[in-house]
């Protein structure tokens, strides 16, 4: 609590991008030298962040995070040194590292088949079948190895893996696995007589192809076993492939792991990102109650670099918790399905009444028509917004000095509330997302440095980096508006909050202003000041975060309705 | 023209017989009697899936060269065939499931309970939603609506009214059924489940005042015979009517949706009742005295009447508003109620003297015209028909209006 | 081709129907039947004949027909708009079974209802609580209904 006011104040003091500076030099000096110490404060607070890097080794998509300290190069420094110093008392001894790892069904199927190659000696079957078994036990090796012990034939014979002699067909000619060709074949399924391939199984139920394909077509994206159409007798994977002509199994045994993803949800969550097919598993789910419990959010990041809370499934909502996500989502979902719509799109200028749309990331507006620069949040002059604190993202209660508790707000009053820091959350969704088209300009530019200036690749890395700060700045910004509404607007934390989210805010637009520069040789120029202002907005994003759960900690942020 | 020989099956036995393909099912069922010591009349002959008809030949149902038939032993006496019986509205019920309702699909529909009573042949005299359409009867059939009103003084009758109404699925049934109701929204619901709706429904001083209106507006008689209820005020004036129509309907529907409790006693009993009243009524007009305007002069009289208060609701004109005693009750047009409750149909008495095909055949063209139009589903299509006299235009019509 | 299947189940049908069961198109469409299944002897259903409409999918028999009873019936795996619970009817159909075998299964069905797995969670219950008035109910639906 006194430490909390110490650092903002401390920090008001101390704002300088001197010290900000001083900090990413240390980090440069001292990049390769640093302690263990420090990796594993890192990996503290990376357990909140889950940083993790993907582009080394794209083509094995199964990480364990275990392995992280080797793995992890320049990519995690950046966040390094900034939050050494601030993070060090507050996130110590707070939740366990969060293990988890990043997979595809690809990646989950490729680590049965190791899993069965392992397990082959033990069942003495070729693997083939060992995959069955485990596609009919739903992956679960345990179950399948303690019914295995139970009752190994009978077992094969159940579920189709072994002919028995009853189940045979008379029929001399086709008790053989596999296609045969056949003159005048009359199948039962479509009672077409014609001179065709057929396909049946050791028992004997034999029938044309064309049927057969039909048949398996229906049922690969079921991801059960498929049988023989007239017993349970089973169709492996090679025949599958043998009668559909192509690696058709694959696409049975990627719904057979999507389901067991499905079945599985409290382990493996699948990316909520738009067509990502990333699936992250958390092999011990033990420490999520903790995370909850400190007001902490389980987030965690695919290789696809997007990152989402485990626990809700939400985007990165710090400093919110899930609680003040789900109520603020649910909230604005009641209230606003109008709102939003009139919220995000164009303003008029404040001065000259014309239509402006918003199509950058900066808040810094400047009318094309009468050149009258203003802000786009809170549509005043921009002027005191550059020189001193930026002021827009305070609520200011119409009566200014008649002050008015909560209690006595009525409906009316309480709504208009809600709709100024819907508007607030609104407009900081929509610049994020604007930053993040931002960030597609960005390898353009890169490249663009690289040929003009001939700077080396990962020298050019900066700049996606601050654009990565950027949008996770913006981000928390967005959230700390649901967590501000829910606040006790009185108490004092909460406005030690307010003041930390208007630095925030300060930090996000300034970098946000600095990533609108265009010539490449205005931007080799400004790198400092890039590493300046990202690292700026760390901090303040950390700090807020810090601050935000403090809130929730003390029960002076409380979701309601 | 030929000789089949075909395999009966009932159960463990196997009886082989030949029949020649023109004669019917009737000379069939002798000859199995023959080989089988069932007595024809307690045979039930099954093909395809169908039950065979005595009147039909064995032609009708395309029984092949060395196919079988299934036997199935019924112990129960046979029921007339339909020469003899006058009084049964489903004469050949107990052979033929004439046309089997296949889609029941979902809802909550009263009336499905008697519909498949029917079809499967449990020799009640249900009627059905089908069953009364212009060519099944309420034109035909006469009430008396002396007999008419007094069953509705009959307490139990009243209970039942309100029990129905107060069932919000029933209600809702009703509405469902009714597209000008549909139309109403949430006034319609409201409207039957105000008392004085109900009140309305069931008391039988209500109804009475609500004929005596009639006659004082001068209805003539003729005015009831046209066969569309909405065209006229005249028409679309028989609520009273339609009471008489929901109190069988209900009591019927009542009883049987009970029939999982067994007692049906009360049902056959009410039937008997509803069926009694219908029969000793002549042939004509139920309504004609009505709307004779002889038999009335006694308008001054009048309470609070809310039929009158409909009418002139619905700007049939008169000079006498009493639309205050019906505050609670949005306005609405009493030919909802001739659809409504006309459309649900009175119990049918009096059989079809002049056709006791099956609609299937009797509509045979009608139907065979209306799947040259894209309408398959055959038990709409056969409802529609049966609900139309056998106008291909009108079924149309009611097929596309949903009223069927 | 399903039109193709559908004529040959016909013909065999009428040439050598199961014991219980009959079968056959309601018109000209040979999409649409009707049905009549017998109550086994050895059930509360016995000397009732139950109607049955089915419909095939285009795609018969690679999906499964539509059956549901028209004749009411009670029993815990059928409801009262005649739709039936059977597992072959559903993800356990094969293309490889015939509308006979499902008639038959259909059959059985009525002599063992599955109450573990029930559509009518009430008739289940008495099922397993009190058989004698299921049998009674059943009985007494049958004579009520399809005799």
């Amino acid at each position: 609590m006194a430490s909390d006011e110490e650092y903002s104040l401390q920090f008001d003091e101390d704002e300088s991008d001197e010290e900000v500076t001083a900090l990413y030099e240390s980090r440069n000096t001292s990049e390769f030298t640093l302690p263990d110490l420090i990796c594993h404060k890192h990996a503290t607070i990376i357990s909140q962040e889950s940083e993790f890097d993907i582009d080394d080794d794209e083509d094995d998509a199964i990480h364990e995070y275990e392995d992280e300290d080797d793995e992890d190069d320049n990519d995690d420094l950046l966040a390094l040194p900034i939050t050494m110093s601030t993070k060090k008392a507050l996130s110590e001894g707070s939740v366990p590292n969060l293990k988890y790892e990043c997979l595809t069904t690809q990646g989950i199927y490729e680590r049965m088949l190791k899993r069965i190659h392992h397990l082959q000696p033990l069942f003495s079957i070729p693997p083939d079948d060992i995959l069955i078994l485990m596609q009919h036990y739903d992956w679960n090796e345990e179950r399948l190895l303690e019914k295995w012990t139970e009752k190994m034939d009978d077992l094969l014979e159940e579920i189709g893996l072994n002919v028995t002699s009853k189940k045979i067909v008379d029929n001399t000619n086709s008790n053989t696995r596999g296609l045969k060709y056949r003159k005048d074949f009359s199948c039962f399924i479509c009672c077409d007589d014609k001179t065709t391939e057929t396909f049946s199984l050791e028992c004997g139920h034999e029938y044309c192809l064309d049927c057969y394909r039909h048949y398996i077509e229906d049922k690969l994206h079921e991801g059960n076993i498929i049988t023989c159409m007239d017993c349970s007798l089973v169709l492996k994977n090679l025949d599958i492939d043998q009668i559909m002509g192509h690696a058709s199994s694959n696409i049975l045994m990627r719904s057979s792991i999507k389901s067991f993803v499905q079945k599985h949800h409290r382990n493996y969550k699948w990316c909520p990102y738009a067509d990502c097919k990333f699936i992250i598993h958390l092999k011990d789910t033990s420490s999520l109650g903790e995370y909850t419990r400190l007001h902490y959010s389980p987030f965690v990041k695919c290789n696809e670099s997007h990152r989402f809370c485990f626990h809700c499934g939400f985007e990165v909502h710090a400093p919110a918790d899930c609680n003040v996500t789900n109520a603020w989502i649910k909230k604005a979902r009641k209230e606003s399905d109008n709102l939003n719509w009139v919220l995000t799109h164009t303003k008029e200028c404040p001065k000259c009444s014309v239509n402006i749309e918003k199509n950058g990331g900066c808040n810094h507006m400047v009318c094309g028509n009468c050149k009258y620069e203003f802000c786009w949040i809170c549509e005043s002059a921009w002027a005191p917004h550059g020189k001193s604190f930026y002021q827009c993202t305070m609520y200011n209660n119409d009566d200014n000095g008649k002050t008015k508790t909560t209690s006595t707000e009525d409906a009316a009053r309480r709504l208009k509330r809600f709709t100024f820091y819907y508007r607030m959350f609104n407009e900081h969704e929509v610049s994020a997302k604007l930053d993040w088209k931002l960030g597609q300009t960005v390898g353009i530019k890169v490249k663009a440095l690289q040929e003009k200036i001939g700077v080396s690749w990962i020298e050019g890395q900066f700049l996606s980096e601050s654009i990565q700060t950027l949008v996770e700045g913006r981000t928390s910004l967005k959230w700390s508006f649901a967590v501000a509404y829910y606040s006790d607007p009185s108490h004092n934390l909460t406005k030690i909050f307010l003041d930390n989210q208007i630095l925030l805010a300060k930090a996000v637009e300034e970098l946000s202003e600095l990533l609108l520069t265009k010539q490449p040789e205005a931007i080799m120029k400004k790198k400092p000041d890039f590493y300046n202002k990202a690292g700026f907005v760390e901090n303040r994003r950390l700090a807020l975060m810090e601050c935000g759960r403090d809130l929730l900690c003390k029960g002076i942020c409380k979701p309601t309705d | 023209m030929s000789t089949i020989s075909i395999h009966i099956k009932s159960g463990q036995n196997n009886w082989q017989v030949s029949i020649d393909t023109t004669a019917s099912i009737a000379t069939l069922k002798d000859e199995i009697a023959k080989v089988s010591e069932i007595p024809a009349t307690n045979q039930r002959l099954i093909y395809s899936g169908k039950i065979l008809k005595d009147d039909q030949n064995v032609d009708f149902y395309n029984i092949q060269d060395g196919h079988s038939v299934h036997l199935v032993r019924s112990g129960k006496k046979s029921t007339p065939t339909p020469a003899t019986t006058n009084t049964t509205t489903n004469a050949s019920n107990n052979t033929v499931p004439s046309n089997i309702s296949a889609g029941q699909t979902g809802g909550f529909n009263p009336l499905a309970d008697l519909t498949s009573a029917r079809y499967a042949g449990y020799n009640l005299n249900l009627p059905s939603a089908d069953a009364f359409g212009p060519d099944g009867g309420m034109n035909q059939s006469g009430t008396n609506p002396d007999e008419f009103l007094s069953m509705l003084d009959n307490p139990i009758v009243q209970s039942q009214m309100n029990e129905m109404l107060s069932n919000p699925q029933m209600i809702d049934f009703m509405i469902q059924s009714n597209p000008q109701l549909q139309a109403m929204g949430p006034q319609a619901r409201q409207m039957f489940q105000s008392p004085m709706f109900r009140q309305m429904l069931t008391n039988p001083d209500m109804i009475r005042q609500s004929m005596q209106l009639a006659n004082m507006m001068g209805m003539g008689p003729g005015a009831r015979g046209s066969t569309n209820a909405t065209d006229n005020a005249a028409s679309s004036f028989p609520a009273p009517g339609g009471d008489d129509i929901i109190n069988n309907n209900n009591t019927n529907t009542n009883t049987n949706t009970n029939t999982n409790n067994d007692t049906n006693d009360t049902a056959t009993s009410n039937n008997d009742n509803a069926n009694n009243n219908a029969s000793s009524a002549n042939t004509q007009n139920p309504f004609a005295s009505l709307f004779n305007p002889t038999a009335n002069n006694d308008s001054t009289g009048l309470a609070p009447n809310p039929f009158l208060a409909m009418l002139n609701n619905a700007g049939a004109g008169s000079g006498t508003n009493n639309a205050g005693a019906t505050g609670t009750l949005p306005p609405f047009d009493p030919s909802m109620f001739a659809s409504l409750f006309g459309g649900a149909g009175a119990p049918s008495t009096t059989p079809q003297q002049q056709d006791t095909r099956p609609p299937e055949e009797r509509y045979e063209t009608q139907l065979r015209q209306l799947n040259d139009m894209g309408f398959f589903d055959f038990d709409r299509n056969i409802a529609a028909l049966r609900r139309t006299g056998g106008s291909v235009e009108a079924a149309v019509n009611a097929l596309l209006n949903g009223d069927v | 081709m399903s039109s193709k299947r559908i004529t040959k189940e016909l013909s065999d049908m009428g040439r050598d129907p199961p014991t219980s069961c009959s079968a056959g198109p309601v018109g000209d469409d040979l999409y649409h039947w009707q049905a009549s299944i017998m109550g086994p002897p050895d059930s509360p259903y016995a000397g009732g004949v139950f109607f049955l409409s089915i419909h095939f999918p285009t795609d018969y028999p690679f999906k499964p027909p539509k059956i549901s009873f028209t004749t009411k019936i009670y029993h815990p795996n059928i409801n009262a708009n005649g739709n039936i619970c059977l597992d072959i009817l559903k993800d356990q159909w094969s293309p490889a079974l015939t509308l006979s075998k499902v008639l038959l299964s259909i059959c059985s069905l009525l002599t063992d209802a599955n109450p573990d797995d029930p559509l009518v969670p009430e008739i289940a219950h008495i099922y397993k609580t009190d058989r004698p008035k299921y049998e009674a109910t059943a009985r007494e639906w049958t004579k009520k209904y399809a005799v």
